[in-house]
Formats: structure tokens, sequence, C-alpha cells
């Protein structure tokens, strides 16, 4: 291993044992609650009307409080109001929404029971009553009358507290972003053949690059108009929309990769193909099991819906794979054709 | 169309494909590629492989 390759191993390895820690003394208080119901509207008035569910906080600290009674289809013709209270009955936070997905400010919180009471109002005569009597004038929303409507839901309330780091997401983001880096730096460092030349592609490759990142822009906007027309035209397709995009952007990556692959331009002359190929094993590997406990867990799909969040282990595993598949036929037939 | 000069004088020097690119600094499968015809080398790299099979340029790359 060349100097520099042992260098960012230890750099690598003083990052895990840095973010081990972190994890060690990162606060690990959450407490969540999910409730199922039919909420039926008729004539205006929804069924049933209240319930509630209670949440028991251990340990003091500063928390925020999730709700999520999130979809992006089959959308209700009601509206749901939260409000969490402790035991005394003091308002901790109080929400509204026909969709929702809101997290509130952090706050501090004692131990003790805290009760999420939830309300559907079926019309918009309820929704201002309940407006009126929760919320100021100037934090009230409108909600236009035609949303109400008569019908049946079958809706997923979950509810958390969520113990409060301060900037735990971005340092979240920024450590997972770093880990990424040093990997792959790692990893093409590994990969460099000793005695190397110089330029990493020859002139063929960087010709054969260019049009196959043309195919794979062609292919990606395809996708993406594709997408924008069938979001336009109201065309249900049972995925997020965040993960249609992922799939637009991965079907040009696919373009692009395979065109790279078979004109021989995907890796650099330098390169160690076999690190690379254990290198994809190992994510492909990582992400599929990931992506099927996913399935097991039926984290994949929520309210009949393709989840981004749920769905993209498995499909970057699929991805690595296709990749990994395509670089084993090139290899055959170039063995073939020696 | 292939370039049997180029496999010719690469193999009068027994040379093998990727002793050639290593010479002249490319992927084997560009030597392979302008061998079977499937890639026109710009005129930097023709030189490049002359000076190394020791031939001219009208020798290996031209087409009468």
């Amino acid at each position: 291993m060349t100097n520099k390759g042992k260098k960012i191993l230890v750099i690598l390895a003083a990052f895990l044992v840095l973010v081990s820690v972190m994890m060690l003394i990162a606060p690990k208080h959450n407490y969540f609650a999910v409730i199922n119901n039919v909420v039926e509207v008729k004539n205006g008035v929804a069924a049933p009307n209240k319930f509630k569910m209670p949440l028991t906080v251990n340990t003091a600290g500063n928390y925020t409080f999730t709700a999520d009674w999130w979809r992006e289809t089959d959308i209700p013709g009601f509206v749901t109001g939260l409000i969490v209270t402790d035991e005394s009955g003091k308002v901790y936070y109080n929400v509204t929404g026909g969709t929702l997905l809101s997290d509130s400010i952090p706050m501090k919180l004692e131990k003790g029971k805290y009760t999420f009471s939830f309300e559907t109002l079926g019309s918009h005569e309820a929704f201002e009553k309940y407006a009126g009597e929760h919320f100021k004038d100037s934090d009230m929303g409108d909600i236009d009358k035609d949303y109400f409507h008569d019908g049946t839901w079958e809706m997923k309330y979950k509810v958390s507290i969520n113990q409060y780091m301060k900037g735990a997401y971005a340092i979240g983001m920024a450590g997972g972003t770093v880990f990424g880096i040093l990997l792959i730096a790692l990893v093409v460092v590994l990969s460099r053949k000793e005695n190397a030349p110089a330029k990493r592609y020859d002139e063929r490759q960087v010709a054969a690059q260019g049009k196959a990142y043309k195919y794979g822009f062609i292919t990606m906007s395809v996708c993406l108009v594709t997408l924008v027309l069938s979001l336009t035209m109201k065309i249900s397709i049972p995925a997020e929309t965040g993960l249609l995009i992922m799939l637009c952007f991965l079907c040009g990556g696919a373009v692009t990769v395979t065109n790279l692959i078979w004109d021989d331009a995907y890796f650099r002359m330098d390169e160690n193909r076999p690190m690379w190929i254990v290198f994809f094993s190992l994510l492909s590997v990582l992400n599929l099991g990931i992506g099927i406990s996913q399935i097991v867990r039926h984290e994949i799909i929520s309210e009949g819906v393709l989840t981004l969040r749920g769905s993209m282990n498995l499909i970057c595993g699929v991805f690595m794979t296709y990749i990994l598949a395509v670089i084993l036929i090139k290899s055959i037939k170039d063995r073939n054709e020696d | 169309m292939k370039n049997l000069k180029l496999k010719a004088a690469r193999a009068s020097f027994d040379m093998s494909q990727q002793d050639l690119a290593d010479k002249v600094g490319v992927s084997r499968q560009t030597i392979n590629a302008i061998e079977k015809g499937d890639y026109n080398p710009t005129i930097n790299l023709c030189i490049a492989i002359c000076k190394v099979l020791d031939k001219t340029l009208d020798e290996l790359f031209w087409e009468a």
C-alpha cells in the first residue's frame, strides 16, 4: 500500500472511532406511537370525531414533537387537528392539516405523560370553529371550502417525541458525506496500479466518455419530461415524486455507465479492476440486504405508495448489481474476442 | 477498415497490444480499436505509434 493509502486508512479508522464515540454519547430518548383509524365523513361530519394517544417521557430534556399523517395520494376530504398537552393540561404543540408531516420547535419537557389529542373536522365550519378555539388569528391558516367532501379513508397517524440535539442532522449529514469521500478516496488510491502512467484516460476514452454522457443526459431528460407530463396530466403513479425523480437520474446514469463500460472508458488506464469489482459487490450486497430487510418489515410501501426512504437502498442495490453485471458481460465478451 | 499494417508492424517487433499501449501511453483497448478500425486516432497518437514501431505515418496509416 502506498503512503497516501496508509494515510487515508488511518484517517478513516480515526473517523470511525470518532463516530462510534459520538454515537455512544448521543441522546437516545425517542418515544413514538402509531394509530390506524378508518375515518368516515358523512354529510360533513367525521367519525370518529376524537381520539387520543398517550406517550410517556422517562427522562427530562429538550425534545421535538413530530406529527405524521402524510399521504401523496387519496387525500382525505377532512382535516385533522392535533393538540399535545401534559398532565396539567398545558398545551405544547398544536397543528392541523388534511395531510401533514410536521416537526415542532425544540422545547424543554419534564418527565411525565403527554397526551396527543386528535380531532377530525369534516366540514369548513367545523374547521373554523376548531381553529377559532385553538389558534390565535395570526397563526390560523385557511383551508378552501372545496377541500371538504364525504368519503371514507384509512388513516395512519404517527406521532413521536424525539430528544433534540442541536445540529444533530447537520452533523450526521456531514459525517456521512466525509465517510463516503474517505471510503472512495481509499478505494481510488488502492485501485491504482504501481508504475501507472501519468495520464488517467487516453484520447479514445475521453471521446467515448463524451458520447456516453450525451446519451445519459438525453435519457435522463426524456425520463424527466415524461415524469413532468405524467404529473401534469395527473396520471396516478403509486410512488413518491422524489423516488420517481431519483429513478430518472438513475436511468440516465445506467445508460452512461453501460456506454462507458462497453467502450472501455469506465476504468482509468491505471486502474485495478478487481478492486472496484470487490467494492461494487460489497455495496450491492449491503444495499440489497438493507433493501430486502425493508421489504420484510413492510417499510417500502406506505399508504399504497412506494416511498423514497423505504426503497432507496433496494434501488441502489439493483443499480450496483446492474453495473457489476455489465462489467462481467463485457469481460466475458473481451475474453472471447481475445 | 482494419489496420493490418499496424498489426503486422507490431508483430514484427514481437510486441503485444499491451506492450505497444504502455509505450505510447494509451489503453490496450485503444490499440485494439485502432487495429480493428473501430477508432481513428489523432495525429499525435499516430506519430507516437510510428516512433515506437520505427515506421512513417504513410507506412502505417496511409490508405492507397
